[in-house]
């Protein structure tokens, strides 16, 4: 196998921040290098390009159209007005990687599958990581432990080594007793680590699936949830993955959820306290387990997240809304806002199939080659491209946050 | 899966979900700009224009045959029924159930569109020739005995109106 990254360093790589302003008028991107050295270009009118972004939002909101590989206005995007969207050199010459930071009308557009000059999707030749805003990207490179290694030291490589990560998951579709497909990703993501990922399906507690880990469990490099989202369409914050509830008996109260506290250090009691979900499954949805949803407002109560990755690989996990300023919210932007340094997360409905062969690549490059996150991203979105995957199926995983 | 033969098994969710992909197969019939403006009709507006061609073919109570459309339980038989008539097609039997796989596919919540089954009406009225070609399909329901069979149906799955 060859590939353009192999033998190089981490150190060596050309890296490209894009940070858009949309004023009034006009659009404009400033392309950052790491010296701090920036170059700015006017991309044209707003108003030239509103129908554009709006075309291709809203096709990307029809799921039927997206599960059949047939949203017209997103293979447009990519080979037309997309283009114009993105700076001159980033096209031409796409860098190693590009973190692109978007701005007002921006946020949500695919712009990681705009086509380059070679004629391939951009996120496919380029390590893409979307940030919320520059300070957001700061925070979580500043929390990444993989920022501590010696980067020029750090060769890409294509011989695979055995694992060392550490990835723990879940996995739940509440729809379908049987489950085998939702299954299947983990099992994918075991094959590419050539170890078992670490199943902790029956917490007792919908944030038990988080905190857990970070206060008593194994140092984990990577949590991967695979579960339904869930859009709230009134208040956005209600919006989540739909997990199923532990089926739990505890004095006398069944299907509720707990948090036990030990009420003294050298004693065995301890206090179960009821946890009420904040919000349950959509009514009239027929669910096949018992299910609540984790929500990006119950997750922003009282949760921690320590770690470095999270891959939630559920509809729309990090399909975001504009909920204040110019913040977009998701439960993968949630996720970055609790402490963890990257997220992958769908941009809008995700395909399972598509899912499990991105997953398999991805945590074969992160784990096996060792190579970092936005990298290992571009090597899976380059082989589904290759095997002729539709961009709405690839094209849906996204990573936000720091892409080492 | 074998779609014609668990059709008649089929929960309302999945049911929803075939609708939809019915839908989508069948719409390509259409220019894409007429399949967004379908898919995004409000309710009371898509009842309304499935009202209206049915009066436009002659039938006497067509507000009535339409708005049976968004009735539990008439929708799901109705549709049950509109989907075997699309499905006597096997091209177009294997569009849709491809086209279906790919739907139940997704990691979504939603039970597909609310309107499907008046749209699954709306569509297999206006499209001309059930027939699968290299361009796509074209579907032939316009003549006086594919309309009568269509409101015949929904009516018979409302058990009379």
């Amino acid at each position: 196998m060859e590939h353009v990254w192999a033998g190089k360093a981490v150190g060596d790589l050309e890296v490209r921040a894009v940070a858009y302003h949309v004023s009034g008028t006009s659009l404009a991107a400033l392309v950052v290098r790491p010296d701090g050295t920036a170059q700015a270009e006017v991309l044209g009118d707003i108003v030239d390009f509103l129908p554009v972004i709006d075309a291709v939002t809203e096709g990307l909101q029809r799921t039927t159209n997206v599960a059949r590989g047939a949203v017209r206005a997103l293979q447009d995007f990519a080979v037309g007005a997309g283009r114009r969207l993105l700076p001159r050199s980033i096209i031409a010459t796409p860098p190693d990687v590009v973190i692109i930071i978007p701005h007002s009308v921006l946020h949500g557009v695919p712009l990681h599958l705009v086509r380059t000059d070679s004629g391939m999707p951009l996120c496919a030749v380029t390590g893409v990581s979307y940030a919320g805003s520059l300070s957001q990207f700061i925070q979580c490179a500043a929390g990444n432990p993989a920022r501590s290694r010696a980067l020029d030291s750090w060769l890409l490589g294509l011989e695979p080594a055995e694992s060392a990560r550490q990835v723990a998951g879940y996995c739940a579709d509440v729809l379908d007793r049987d489950g085998t497909r939702f299954a299947g990703v983990i099992e994918a993501i075991e094959s590419a680590l050539g170890r078992p990922v670490l199943r902790e399906g029956n917490r007792s507690s919908v944030k038990g699936h988080i905190n857990p880990w970070n206060e008593h469990g194994p140092r984990l490099d990577a949590l991967v949830m695979v579960a339904h989202g869930y859009i709230d369409a009134e208040d956005h914050q209600f919006s989540g993955l739909l997990m199923a509830s532990a089926d739990l008996e505890i004095r006398g109260f069944r299907g509720e959820t707990f948090r036990s506290l030990t009420l003294l250090e050298d004693q065995p009691s301890r206090l179960y306290l009821r946890e009420a979900p904040m919000t349950m499954p959509p009514v009239g949805l027929q669910i096949a387990r018992n299910a609540e949803v984790l929500s990006i407002a119950e997750l922003r109560m009282d949760a921690l997240s320590k770690v470095p990755l999270v891959a939630l690989f559920g509809c729309s996990a990090g399909w975001s809304r504009v909920l204040k300023g110019d913040v977009p919210s998701s439960l993968g932007e949630t996720f970055l806002t609790l402490g963890s340094s990257a997220v992958i997360a769908p941009a809008w409905d995700a395909d399972v199939t598509a899912v499990a062969a991105w997953a398999e690549r991805f945590f074969y490059a992160w784990s096996r080659l060792g190579w970092p996150v936005a990298l290992s991203s571009a090597f899976a979105t380059r082989a589904l491209c290759e095997d002729s995957w539709p961009a709405e199926k690839y094209g849906a995983i996204t990573i936000r946050g720091d892409w080492l | 899966m074998n779609v014609k033969e668990n059709i008649d098994e089929m929960d309302e969710r999945h049911l929803r979900l075939l609708v939809d992909a019915a839908v989508s197969v069948l719409a390509e019939g259409f220019s894409e700009e007429e399949r967004d403006r379908l898919v995004d009709l409000p309710s009371a507006r898509a009842v309304s224009e499935l009202s209206a061609i049915l009066s436009e073919a002659g039938v006497s109570d067509a507000d009535t045959v339409a708005a049976a459309l968004m009735d539990e339980p008439v929708r799901d038989n109705a549709s049950r029924r509109m989907i075997k008539e699309a499905l006597a097609e096997p091209e177009v039997s294997a569009k849709i159930t491809a086209a279906y796989d790919e739907r139940t596919s997704m990691m979504v919540l939603d039970g597909g569109i609310i309107t499907g089954p008046v749209l699954l009406a709306i569509v297999l009225l206006r499209l001309k020739r059930v027939q699968v070609n290299k361009k796509g399909l074209d579907i032939q329901l316009q003549d006086s005995k594919g309309v009568d069979a269509l409101f015949t149906l929904i009516r018979g799955a409302r058990g009379g109106l």
